[in-house]
């Protein structure tokens, strides 16, 4: 494998951690001002990164928040957001 | 009948994080000529120019999603032979099976691991010329 492939790798892997703290806190203002659909666009944009870039429960809690955002209560959208900011600090703390 | 030798494959993708892992991915670690396009629109303006013998499209994309972009993609006479890819995050088996009931040639799962992803899709381009 080259090593090009893997220096790459790891400067995407590196923005994506440094983005994901202000891009979750981002959705959760946007879910707190009512807007859902464009939380929604960008809990997505986060579920797919994490586990593209081996953050597997940063994924799973995101895509949760996906599945509650059309018809959840706001109480368990902050529930499932606490989840998701505790994952993305365990995240942020094992990057290498 | 053995397949020619996979070289140009047109890509879709909105998001630019996962468009670059899978860019780099399908050129440095598969060694493809890659045309990497944010949006269905981009992709049939460049397409045919590029004449890719295989077409990558993420499913879920705002304005024209997946399935809406292939569809127009093998319109062109150019890309109508191409065997066509998705790459979805949501598995079902009812979306996988529509995917499939459109021609796709495989549906394959977000996330991916890069360093495999090319192998997969000599697979399946192999898969498609037997």
């Amino acid at each position: 494998m080259s090593s090009t492939f893997h220096e790459r790798m790891q400067a995407l892997r590196q923005a994506f951690a440094a983005s994901l703290d202000h891009d979750v806190d981002k959705a959760l203002r946007l879910l707190r001002a009512g807007d859902r659909d464009a939380a929604a666009a960008l809990i997505h944009q986060i579920a797919g990164r994490a586990g593209t870039f081996g953050a597997p429960q940063v994924s799973e809690a995101a895509g949760r928040i996906e599945q509650l955002l059309p018809h959840g209560s706001i109480d368990e959208l902050e529930a499932a957001f606490t989840v998701l900011v505790q994952a993305s600090i365990a995240a942020l703390e094992s990057q290498p | 009948m053995s397949a020619p030798p996979l070289q140009r494959i047109l890509y879709v993708e909105d998001d630019p994080d996962i468009r670059m892992v899978t860019q780099i991915s399908l050129e440095l670690v598969g060694g493809f000529e890659v045309l990497a396009c944010s949006d269905g629109a981009t992709a049939i303006e460049q397409g045919p120019a590029f004449a890719p013998q295989l077409i990558l499209s993420d499913v879920m994309m705002p304005d024209m999603d997946g399935p809406e972009t292939v569809r127009r993609l093998r319109e062109l006479p150019e890309l109508a032979p191409c065997p066509f890819l998705f790459f979805t995050a949501k598995m079902q088996e009812g979306e996988v099976a529509a995917l499939k009931a459109q021609g796709a040639a495989a549906v394959l799962a977000k996330p991916f691991d890069p360093e495999r992803l090319p192998d997969q899709i000599r697979e399946i381009w192999e898969a498609c010329h037997v």
